[in-house]
């Protein structure tokens, strides 16, 4: 007993899944209108017989729903609720069989009962007759004589058969997003560059229009999320906006030409001779980001960003590659080979930050507590102090504060105590590091002894390499400071 | 007179919503608290020098003395503590929209002074100093510029008072520039009579010199090469103070990046500077090498360039790898030896005559946040060596604050005075960056310092410093302020 209520039980909960089962194939198919011809094969043996509007201008395309009730009453078959479309037509087809009669039979008088013969569009090859279908894109193709799959066929092969996206209103915004993906847009050069060039329809050397291929699936808006000068570009500007066109979403490819060795150094240049590759994605402000000095024309070129432009390449400010961890020592040779190179980037405060340092800062060049370390750096002028320090100003009067200045006669204090012959063998010393003793030193320090009047011991202090002639052509007053008024014709 | 840069500088900055349509200014504040201790010459009476340990002579309290034929021995005493703190405001402006397409004013100044006991800290003198105020004409291949200005050049930057003109030949990718007008002083923004270039009572010109100069520049390419003259007249009697030429080139070849330059002294009918470098770019490693001479430079109303300086030949090698994304090494060296000094002093031993260094250090970025560097560094040459380690920790919780942690030590003896010291130090810096237009940041350090001497007259220096500084930017278009400090960052 048990065991018969159990299958029982069963039977019925199979009933019911099959019934659910089959009755949402029923609304699905009537839900999405597709008739079932196959059915009907032996009931419509002509296809005028339901679209008459096919071959007849003024009759419908659809049958009247009150002649499938004939049979559908419900009592004969069941009844069904369908009812002729209505609304913007779906797709983006711009195919009517009325026009497609007559631009085939214009071209080839032969093609006149083509209308008439349903199944050379709508039904695959090999099918039955009534096996029909939306129109059937390989034949199509196939008559119009194009071998590339459908989505492969040559840019304005799409505009004979459909209408641009912006001028199919039936499509919703899902529909556009799952359109299929050409296979050109997957080639590597595709997003830099390779779109642009199909996308051209230039007329002599101007650009007048966008390609059919593009307008047929995007609108405006998609350019726009990328190129900042999209309303400049007479390519995108030939497409309408529409706002169910999906925006780009990925990342903007950088363009190898960016990855090269002497791009920093060159784009400048390239910019020069024409900034519409680089207007592509970059605005004013991006260029900006680095240039905080004089603005070049290039720069003063491109498009200033705002409302109605896309953002563009967003660039982080870094230093470039050359700016490597000694840079700040031996920047120097750089910039005055290649002044303009560093007003790119930098403005002129940046430089007189250092080389005209304020009292009140903090030394962003020499490193922490330079004050103990700088006798190494300065004895062997590592770098030359002078560049940013004057002589008197800084060395003199910071050691003259300490107390480290020759304040009497030379050899009485006692300062250069570790070398005790210092004051009869302080030549050598005095020839490599003459800035070192000018930092504490006077020059009457020196002619006490090496004067040649004013009771000096005469010691000649001219070394190797000395020009007296010339000295004495230039500036003879230097002479005269420790020869007087007689100046010895030669060293 | 001292008045005038004060009342050029506010009259720019008053006026400049009357003058010009738009202006960008920028103010900095900062200070810094530190003290040091100097020497103090001193003498005792012969009589009373004892011997020392060591058989050297000695006050009865230790410290070494220099005694001659006189009555007197002399020595330096510890001197007093001299405490500084120094505070500036220094404010830069542009300025454009005078109604005549390509004309901007540009003026950096500032104030200056030192709230410590003593006025000890060098360069707090003149209080308001002029850097640079300037109207400048950018129009196609023109661009002019009169009024207080800095050149920077291979022959050292140098301020004046006067004209700039430059004219470019875009065809012949030549540059011209010409200049002239009333010299500052070297590495200073008064003029070079002025009493705080001059502390020890040098021999100083009466009259500020008259600077002309032309620089020719081509730029073909991946070559730039600039030729500059150069000379300085004293208008009191139209003799030279410097004449001198330099020639600068940078070239890319391929991946490898060459600068050199080299300078001539033609009134003293010497080669000055020089120097070549090599660098080879990759993305994970850069390789320098290069050569250099470095001979001091001096003006003709100084008598040290009589005194043949010697110049010293250096080769010097860098390199930097990036083993991993996060991690770079760097190092650097160089050897270097002067030039024959042709000095001959058979009593005394000869001093060193050349040296070298060397800095090995690395950085680590981890996690975009944190930073770690370490660098080792030892040197060895004429007057002084060194040996060093620094260390330092970075964190960046956001892009606006940061915070780092740093401290070091140093070795460094002398080789002239006994005097060696020992140096260790730990500090803290933070920085926030509040707005593109607002940065504050404080700096506090703990120094450890002591100067060892093997008689009684050591002494330590040790000490807390203390900075700090605000940074202010507005204007028309305030909408970045300049580089903030910069900082090893992942490339």
């Amino acid at each position: 007993m048990k065991s018969t209520a159990r299958i029982g039980g069963l039977l019925l909960v199979a009933l019911l899944a099959f019934g659910v089962v089959f009755a949402t194939a029923q609304v699905g198919q009537q839900g999405r209108g597709l008739f079932p011809h196959e059915k009907h094969s032996n009931v419509f043996p002509l296809c005028s017989t339901c679209h008459a509007g096919v071959t007849e201008p003024g009759q419908s395309i659809w049958p009247d729903p009150v002649r499938c009730q004939s049979c559908h009453d419900g009592v004969i078959k069941p009844k069904v609720t369908w009812q002729p479309r209505t609304g913007p037509r779906p797709g983006n087809r711009r195919f009517t069989h009325q026009a497609h009669d007559v631009a085939a039979t214009r071209r080839n008088i032969a093609d006149s009962a083509l209308i008439r013969n349903c199944s050379a569009c709508h039904v695959q090859g090999g099918a039955q007759r009534m096996a029909v279908r939306n129109a059937v894109v390989t034949q199509c193709l196939g008559c119009h004589g194009l071998k590339a799959p459908h989505f492969d066929v040559p840019s304005q092969a799409c505009g004979q058969c459909h209408v641009r996206l912006t001028e199919a209103p039936g499509l919703t915004r899902e529909q556009i997003a799952r359109f299929p993906r050409p296979s050109s847009h997957d080639d590597p050069g595709f997003k830099l560059g390779g779109h642009g060039k199909l996308a051209r329809v230039v007329s002599g050397s101007r650009e007048v229009g966008v390609a059919a291929s593009c307008a047929t699936c995007h609108a405006r808006n998609l350019c726009l999320s990328c190129h900042v000068n999209a309303t400049e570009s007479p390519v995108i500007s030939a497409l309408a906006l529409d706002d169910r066109s999906p925006v780009f979403a990925g990342t903007q490819p950088i363009p190898a030409s960016h990855a090269s060795a002497g791009f920093l150094r060159h784009h400048g240049r390239d910019a020069e001779r024409g900034t519409a590759s680089c207007a592509t994605c970059h605005a004013r402000e991006s260029c900006m980001t680095c240039h905080v000095g004089s603005t070049p024309r290039a720069i003063a070129a491109l498009p200033a960003a705002g409302p109605g432009r896309a953002r563009g390449a967003q660039l982080t400010r870094s230093p470039p590659r050359t700016h490597t961890f000694d840079f700040r020592e031996r920047h120097g040779a750089e910039a005055n080979a290649r002044p303009r190179s560093c007003e790119t980037c930098h403005t002129r405060p940046a430089c007189l930050e250092c080389h005209r340092p304020d009292a009140g800062r903090q030394s962003g060049y020499h490193p922490q507590n330079f004050v103990t370390r700088h006798p190494s750096a300065a004895y062997s002028r590592e770098a030359n102090c002078s560049d940013c320090h004057n002589r008197a100003q800084f060395c003199q009067s910071c050691h003259q504060q300490s107390g480290l200045v020759a304040a009497g006669r030379i050899g009485t204090a006692g300062y250069h105590d570790a070398f005790r012959g210092f004051t009869l063998g302080h030549g050598q010393a005095a020839r490599q590091n003459l800035e070192s003793c000018a930092s504490c030193h006077a020059e009457r320090d020196c002619t006490a002894c090496h004067s040649a009047v004013g009771g000096g011991f005469r010691f000649n202090p001219h070394g190797p390499g000395f020009n007296a002639a010339r000295m004495k052509s230039k500036n003879p007053s230097l002479c005269i400071a420790c020869h007087g008024r007689t100046i010895p014709d030669s060293r | 007179m001292r008045r005038s840069p004060i009342l050029i500088f506010a009259l720019v900055l008053l006026s400049d919503g009357a003058l010009a349509q738009s202006y960008r200014a920028r103010i900095d504040a900062r200070g810094q608290s530190a003290w040091f201790r100097g020497l103090t010459a001193d003498s005792i009476l012969a009589s009373e020098v004892v011997t020392g340990a060591n058989g050297g002579f000695e006050t009865p309290d230790g410290r070494g003395v220099r005694c001659g034929a006189g009555d007197y021995c002399y020595f330096f005493n510890t001197g007093p503590a001299l405490r500084a703190f120094p505070v500036a405001t220094s404010a830069s402006v542009t300025m454009w929209g005078f109604g005549v397409e390509g004309l901007s004013f540009r003026a950096s100044g500032r104030v200056v002074t030192d709230l410590g006991s003593e006025d000890v800290w060098p360069g707090t003198e003149p209080s308001a100093q002029l850097i640079e105020g300037l109207f400048e004409y950018q129009r196609s291949a023109i661009t002019a510029r009169v009024g207080r200005q800095l050149l920077s050049s291979r022959l050292e930057a140098i301020g004046f008072d006067g004209g700039w003109l430059k004219y470019r030949l875009n065809r012949a990718s030549l540059e011209l520039t010409g200049y002239g007008g009333w010299g500052l002083g070297e590495a200073a923004v008064v003029a070079p009579q002025s009493p705080v270039l001059n502390p020890l009572d040098e021999f100083r010109p009466r009259d500020r010199q008259i600077v002309a100069g032309a620089e020719a520049a081509w730029l073909y390419r991946d070559v730039d090469v600039r030729a500059e003259y150069r000379r300085e007249i004293d208008p009191e009697d139209d003799y030279f103070v410097s004449e001198r030429a330099a020639l600068s080139m940078a070239a890319n070849v391929r991946i490898i990046r060459l600068n050199a330059g080299l300078d001539y002294n033609i009134a003293e009918g010497r080669l000055g500077n020089a120097d070549v470098t090599a660098t080879y770019l990759r993305s994970r490693f850069s390789l320098a090498a290069g050569a250099r001479r470095y001979r001091p430079y001096f003006s003709l109303w100084t008598l040290w360039g009589a005194f043949s300086p010697v110049p010293y030949n250096a080769v010097n090698v860098s390199a930097q790898i990036r083993p991993t994304k996060w991690l770079t090494v760097n190092g650097r060296g160089e050897t270097y030896k002067y030039q024959d000094a042709e000095v001959s002093t058979a009593l005394v031993p000869q001093l060193e005559d050349g040296g070298w260094r060397t800095r090995l250090g690395a950085t680590a970025n981890l996690r975009s946040r944190w930073t770690l560097d370490g660098s080792y560094g030892i040197e060895h040459g004429p007057g002084a060596a060194a040996r060093s380690f620094d260390a330092s920790v970075s964190f960046s919780p956001s892009g606006k604050i940061v915070l780092d942690a740093y401290a070091g030590a140093l070795s460094r003896p002398l080789e002239l005075r006994y005097y060696d010291a020992t140096s260790r130090w730990i500090g803290g810096r933070a920085q926030w960056q509040r707005s593109d237009q607002l940065r504050l940041w404080s700096d506090v350090a703990i120094v450890s310092d002591d100067r060892d001497r093997p008689d009684g007259n050591a002494t330590s220096l040790s000490q807390v410093r203390a900075r700090a500084g605000v940074s202010v930017t507005f204007g028309s278009g305030a909408d970045r302020t300049p580089l903030p400090p910069a900082r090893p960052t992942l490339r």
